[in-house]
């Protein structure tokens, strides 16, 4: 790519070369979503350690869990807005078929999400909220 | 940090000040790009408020907030709610779309009292 002040030119990539964006066209809903405000009540991002230690204690109750850390900005012409969350995800076919059985292993994940974000929080803060 | 027309501090990018318009009520602007910085800002000049008063938060020229700063705000409420003071804060629709989607990912559109405009946030929080 060359740059200067008046052109940008952009060398596409080859044919066999693997784009770095891509779209996705088809995705499953978690059977079960939770969302954890950390970075409202923490004050900074969740450690990889934290995370390693969510997963531990999800894998009691589930079999296998997506945890996302994602810092979301929402856009839009005039105003930014940024916030830290951490995404627990249990896929459609390690959930409970039935409702009440769904209804309960949600409960018991946003148990053990909240002991864990207010464990992190007790445990390293940035001096922004007491729970 | 400068005194602003109420008495109180003001930075440049966050201020809170006693409106003189509005008798007994706390005006908090966040101005431009706002984060854990003028977050502090807020917690320290609401802590400076010799008693507790409605409080309105006008974020109508804020550009960026973060997550510190929608945790100092949840603070504000809380303290608010045990004072039993109202807070209102304005977001005006046309410039504040990304600021309510972020309330809504995070929920705290079901915790915060926002309003369209100065005056109706005033009403809602000027005691009877």
């Amino acid at each position: 790519m060359t740059h200067n002040r008046n052109v940008t030119l952009y060398v596409l990539p080859k044919m066999d070369e693997p784009t770095m964006a891509f779209a996705v066209h088809h995705h499953d809903p978690p059977a079960i979503e939770v969302r954890v405000n950390f970075g409202v009540f923490a004050g900074r991002e969740a450690t990889h350690a934290e995370i390693e230690r969510l997963g531990a204690w999800l894998l009691d109750e589930v079999g296998e869990v997506s945890i996302i850390s994602e810092q979301r900005h929402e856009i839009d012409a005039k105003v930014e807005a940024s916030v830290h969350q951490i995404r627990i995800e249990v896929a459609s076919d390690r959930a409970p078929t039935d409702g009440p059985g769904r209804e309960q292993l949600e409960l018991r994940i946003l148990e053990r999400a909240e002991y864990w974000a207010r464990l992190c929080v007790a445990e390293r803060h940035a001096d922004v909220a007491e729970l | 940090m400068r005194l602003g027309p109420g008495g109180i501090g003001y930075s440049d990018r966050m201020s809170v000040a006693l409106d003189l318009a509005s008798p007994g009520i706390a005006v908090a602007a966040f101005n431009g790009e706002s984060d854990q910085y003028d977050a502090d800002v807020f917690r320290r000049e609401l802590a400076l408020l010799a008693e507790p008063v409605p409080i309105l938060i006008d974020l109508t020229r804020a550009t960026f907030i973060d997550s510190t700063v929608a945790a100092a705000l949840l603070e504000a409420l809380r303290g608010a709610q045990a004072a039993n003071v109202g807070l209102g804060i304005v977001l005006p629709g046309d410039t504040g779309q990304a600021v309510r989607r972020l309330f809504e990912v995070t929920g705290l559109d079901r915790l915060l009292p926002v309003f369209e405009t100065h005056d109706a946030a005033l009403a809602a929080i000027r005691p009877a």
